[in-house]
């Protein structure tokens, strides 16, 4: 095993281990703590998939931003006594966990099943190039190697077209092949402006609303 | 393999030179607070004589004159730190209560992880980046690594158990958030003029002489940035969470002995790491006048006036800290809740603002 391969078990392992404390815990503050140790190992995760940029968003916003407030929260809270929090107990209680988390592993499972490849420039060209090189050994073999036949040659156009059309799409929306990983952010923001707009302005407007609904439930009223 | 090895030399560079450094800097801290408040401050436990460092080893007196008075005065701190029992009240919550001081000395040393220090240099044929990494993040990291300490003291004030420690570290979450904000935007204002996010690029582009600082072209950034760099660090007058008058000693009231000491030794470290930020992003780095032509002149040793250069920066602006720390009074609660939110905020947005509209005819 690569010492990569054992630095991702050990995070998905701390992941796991760390989550099922959040809702096993019977000590709320544990509880967030716990938190705290499955969102940074999340941001491992990222940093796995080389999205170094979300990766640091996940520290900023959800270790940083989010969880201290939930912290923040938690410490004003009377119910921080060992075993205030009792689990609640019942078949009802039981099923709909189940049901919601078999729910949730399939989404999951089809996601990744249906997931395109993740925009990195660099593995596309990489790929169309291995792919140049492989088609121009087929039509021009060197000496004594034999050409590849026609199935061959027109399969390996048909990849190196395919490959070719996502590199340019990956040009258009900002990601310099040449510099894909300083580029990656500005790919993000491109789509993120420009792609994906209407999600993005839809979501911030959802927490917009949920920011100014917080402020109303807890303003004291003045006026009668 | 050889790599690695040649990774080793920034790391153990910048960390060794930290952890080197902070001692000297309690001295520091103590003699300028007793000449602030007209007092002599630690002057015994020098190298010879009296109380001295050396006869204390040996066991008979050397000289009757004070030679390097009180200089080894944090050595001996540091002696009497490890070596004092290591106490847990029985009402506090002994893991978390021993996981806090890790998780205040952590984050400011890993925010180091990004400052460049000194221009590349080639040993032995070797070209050795005077950075322990360059990621391509860069500065998000500090802010990412910057948020991560408020669990210490977060969690330090609430496993002691104690009222006074709980209301420090409640304290300490707000300031920390409320300033992070503020931060937050500056830091994209300085991102949007230098067009980068690595700070060896930003060092890069204050290369061009005094004029291409970024103190002259983010002036009101850099204001900001230093105010949010005292809150950030819990200084004086943002020392709200510690302040002994209200809260004995706030989020560490219930520590000692090495505990007490890796809290200690965190606030030192993150007040070099501000510093070190600080001049990576608005004093030029490790640039000084007339580096260009030393660097004809002597050759690759100009590396090393380099070094020098970075150092200097730093300590002037950790030695404005201390200066700050012991001629301000603190401010009251919600003086600094309105600071941070009214004040702050909306003139480091207005900053924003004017940066984009400066810098978009660069971006198209």
């Amino acid at each position: 095993m690569s010492p990569a391969m054992l630095l991702f078990w050990f995070v998905v392992i701390v992941i796991v281990a760390s989550a099922a404390l959040v809702v096993l815990s019977r000590n709320i503050l544990h509880a967030a703590f716990s938190l705290c140790l499955c969102f940074t190992g999340v941001a491992g995760i990222y940093l796995f998939l080389h999205a170094d940029f979300v990766a640091a968003v996940q520290l900023i916003v959800y270790v940083g931003g989010i969880l201290v407030l939930v912290l923040f929260a938690v410490m004003f809270s009377t119910h921080t006594q060992e075993g205030s929090v009792e689990p609640r107990r019942g078949r009802l209680a039981l099923g709909a966990g189940l049901l919601v988390g078999a729910l949730a592993f399939v989404s999951v499972v089809l996601l990744v099943k249906n997931l395109r490849a993740p925009i990195n420039a660099n593995d596309t060209v990489a790929q169309a190039r291995a792919e140049e090189r492989n088609l121009a050994r087929l039509e021009k073999p060197a000496q004594g190697e034999e050409p590849g036949s026609d199935e061959e040659i027109a399969a390996s156009k048909a990849r190196l077209e395919g490959l070719q059309k996502q590199s340019e799409y990956r040009r258009t929306v900002g990601v310099d092949p040449e510099n894909p990983i300083a580029e990656r952010r500005v790919g993000l923001g491109h789509l993120f402006m420009g792609r994906y707009i209407l999600p993005f302005e839809v979501a911030s407007v959802l927490i917009l609303a949920a920011l100014v609904g917080a402020v109303v439930i807890v303003r004291k009223e003045t006026r009668a | 393999m050889a790599d690695y090895l040649w990774k080793l030399l920034p790391i153990l560079l910048v960390f060794g030179g930290v952890l080197g450094i902070v001692p000297f800097l309690v001295f520091l801290e103590r003699k300028i607070c007793a000449y602030i408040q007209d007092r002599v401050g630690p002057n015994r436990v020098g190298l010879l004589g009296p109380d001295g460092f050396l006869e204390a080893v040996v066991g008979v007196p050397i000289t009757k004159k004070r030679i390097l008075g009180g200089f080894f005065q944090p050595l001996a701190d540091a002696i009497k730190l490890i070596t004092k029992e290591d106490f847990i009240p029985s009402h506090a919550e002994k893991f978390l209560f021993t996981m806090a001081p890790f998780f205040a000395l952590l984050p400011p040393f890993l925010a180091f992880i990004v400052i460049p220090v000194g221009p590349d240099v080639t040993l032995f044929g070797q070209s050795v980046m005077l950075q322990v990494a360059d990621l391509n993040v860069g500065v998000l990291w500090i802010l990412a690594v910057a948020s991560l300490s408020a669990y210490g003291v977060a969690m330090g004030g609430w496993a002691s158990n104690s009222k006074y420690s709980l209301l420090g570290g409640i304290r300490a979450t707000a300031q920390m958030i409320s300033y992070e904000v503020a931060m937050g935007i500056v830091l994209l204002s300085v991102l949007m003029h230098y067009d980068s996010v690595s700070l060896r690029d930003m060092v890069g582009v204050q290369s061009a002489g005094l004029g291409s600082w970024g103190l002259w072209h983010q002036p009101v950034a850099f204001i900001l940035f230093v105010i949010c760099a005292f809150a950030e660090n819990n200084r004086l007058p943002f020392d709200l969470p510690e302040c002994e008058a209200e809260l004995v000693g706030g989020y560490h009231t219930e520590y000692n002995s090495m505990k007490f000491g890796m809290f200690f030794q965190g606030e030192y470290i993150a007040m070099l790491g501000m510093g070190a930020l600080t001049t990576a992003l608005f004093l030029g780095g490790w640039h000084f006048p007339g580096y260009a032509w030393l660097k004809e002149t002597i050759g690759a040793w100009v590396t090393v006036f380099a070094l020098a250069a970075f150092a200097a920066k730093v300590m002037a602006f950790v030695l404005f800290q201390m200066w700050v720390r012991w001629t301000l009074p603190r401010f009251r609660y919600d003086q600094l809740m309105n600071l941070g939110w009214k004040g702050m905020i909306p003139i480091a947005l207005l900053n924003l603002i004017v940066t984009a509209w400066i810098n978009l005819p660069k971006g198209t």
